[in-house]
């Protein structure tokens, strides 16, 4: 087994372990990130944090971490990678996450310079917490 | 345990010297609590306002709310200003009722929320009915984020406590007196009634998303059992700032209405035996590590039924639907409340995750929904920064100066323990 962060935000990378494995995906949407953490959780990855933690509401902040425990070695057979099933849980959860982005769409908020820093500041600090909750110091 | 409030009515505030209560009046010095707040070394500057009901007033952006509280004999907000703290919910404890002290002022720049003193939004929050002694805080520049929340929130919290000694000397106050007994007393209390118990979530997550449980951060506690007068001696206070509709402030912490509906209806229609103190975390383990604990604390407490109220929505609506889950499937009849993000036409889904188990919901009202807000005479704050908070957009200001803003960007619009102004009421 293996984690990987998928994020969005690029001051992320400087804090993930160097176990773990990191997929950016700067310039992408939130719901992007979801989308590539669905995919990978049917590849049976499961979720190890809620991708909402600590987050605001969707149409708040254009920043998306989410953190996987992937099978090592993924197959393109769905939920079935390596012997591990389909974890139902982390898909409902991420399902309700897109849902939420979807809901959002229509309501996005125009997000200015100086606001940016602070949302990716928030972003990373609770990412920080996600780790310390892991176990990782 | 025996725990006397003396509420003495606050219905004014004004600047004056020195600082006592005169009649309703709360006479504040600002020399005097100047002098207090630069006690702390990090604050660079701090200056006072006052916004009282009715009036043509906007606070914007609001950090924390804290009513005034003292002991004559000890500490409120116990172990927040001590190591050598005392245990809460013993002896005497004065109030400032319909007063509360409240901390402005940005510190990562998005998440607070505004209070209006009159118009539309007034109708929404318990807060426009108070008057407010507004403290804005400058901090030196070495501060970072940590230690600015920090920084702000204990000034509140000593503020508040300060305020509050002021009513030692007044002889005129409200006496309420409340009694906690041992487990096994509560449990023998009412045979003939059904036992319920109260699960308290708290916002546990990171910067500007705690709260803090006699000082300490409450990620770093386990589900663990309260009294309600602790509670009401301040041994939980807020640390965040989470979307400021479902905030619970240290205000709501004081004046837990969840708690003091429990306490209405014990012994009448059903046996109030406990609290559990539940922290929302951010990985799914320690969800099932508090969901674990906190269920097995309120089957020994011995509950027929449980009420569970929420604090924030997104990630913690998940440990909300799986303690639900676990005690509904353990026989104990659970109530939860929450809000709803419904879209502001209120047709799109509304909670970010459910279970069937979930069969008893009191909601306190769609965040998304709009309003049209009037310019208001003084802002004490800064208005602009409407564009970045919770329920605000670039677009909130209107070229005629009104404001439009989701009910998320008010202050307690849709509190989680219920405490709002709105709601359905059977006629």
């Amino acid at each position: 087994m293996r984690t990987e962060i998928i994020s969005n935000n690029p001051d992320i990378e400087t804090l993930v372990p160097k176990t773990f494995s990191f997929t950016a995906m700067e310039g992408s949407s939130a719901g992007a990130v979801l989308t590539a953490a669905r995919d990978r959780i049917h590849l049976g990855a499961r979720l190890l944090a809620h991708p909402m933690a600590g987050r605001l509401r969707p149409n708040e902040t254009p920043y998306m971490t989410v953190v996987l425990e992937c099978p090592s070695a993924p197959s393109t057979s769905s939920g079935n990678a390596s012997g591990n099933g389909l974890d139902l849980p982390s898909l409902e959860i991420i399902e309700y996450c897109l849902a939420e982005e979807e809901k959002y769409a229509n309501m996005r908020k125009k997000y200015d310079e100086l606001l940016l820093p602070d949302l990716r500041f928030i972003s990373c600090e609770l990412f920080t917490g996600i780790l310390q909750e892991l176990g990782i110091r | 345990m025996e725990l006397e409030l003396r509420k003495v009515a606050i219905r004014n505030i004004e600047f004056g010297s020195p600082a006592r209560i005169e009649g309703d009046t709360l006479i504040a010095d600002p020399d005097a609590m100047r002098e207090l707040i630069l006690e702390d070394s990090r604050i660079k500057d701090v200056s006072f306002d006052i916004a009282l009901p009715g009036s043509s007033t906007r606070i914007l952006p609001v950090k924390d709310v804290i009513e005034p509280r003292a002991k004559p004999d000890g500490e409120t907000f116990p172990g927040t200003f001590y190591e050598d703290m005392q245990e809460g919910g013993e002896g005497i404890t004065y109030c400032l009722e319909g007063c509360v002290v409240t901390t402005t002022g940005p510190i990562v720049g998005f998440q607070e929320g505004l209070i209006d003193m009159s118009g539309p939004a007034a109708e929404y929050n318990v807060y426009s009915k108070l008057c407010h002694l507004c403290m804005i805080l400058e901090k030196q520049d070495y501060i970072d984020p940590h230690e600015h929340e920090e920084v702000v929130r204990l000034a509140g919290l000593k503020l508040a406590q300060n305020l509050a000694e002021l009513a030692f000397e007044v002889e005129d106050f409200k006496s309420e007196v409340y009694t906690w007994g041992n487990i096994g007393e509560n449990y023998n209390a009412y045979p003939d009634l059904p036992k319920v118990v109260y699960v308290y979530n708290c916002m546990s997550q990171g910067l500007l998303h705690d709260s803090y449980f006699y000082g300490r951060d409450s990620k770093v506690i386990v589900p663990t059992m309260l009294t309600p007068l602790e509670i009401f001696d301040g041994a939980l206070v807020s640390g965040n700032c989470v979307s400021p509709g479902s905030k619970t402030t240290t205000y709501m912490h004081q004046n837990n209405t969840c708690i003091m509906e429990l306490l209405k209806h014990h012994g009448k229609d059903f046996n109030f035996v406990g609290i559990v103190l539940c922290p929302l975390m951010t990985t799914l383990k320690e969800k099932f590590r508090n969901r674990m604990l906190t269920v097995r604390q309120v089957k020994m407490l011995g509950a027929d039924g449980a009420l569970i109220s929420q604090e924030g929505f997104g990630n913690p609506t998940t440990d909300l639907m799986i303690v639900c889950q676990e005690l509904e499937r353990n026989g104990i009849k659970t109530v939860i409340i929450t809000n709803e993000d419904a879209g502001i036409d209120g047709m799109s889904e509304s909670l970010p995750d459910s279970v069937p188990e979930a069969n008893a919901i009191v909601t306190t009202g769609n965040s998304n929904a709009t309003l049209m807000l009037p310019a208001m005479d003084k802002t004490i704050g800064v208005l602009k920064d409407i564009e970045r908070v919770c329920g605000g957009t670039v677009n909130s200001i209107q070229p005629d100066g009104r404001l439009l803003v989701e009910i998320h960007g008010i202050m307690g619009g849709h509190n989680l323990q219920g405490n709002t102004l709105v709601g359905a009421v059977t006629i």
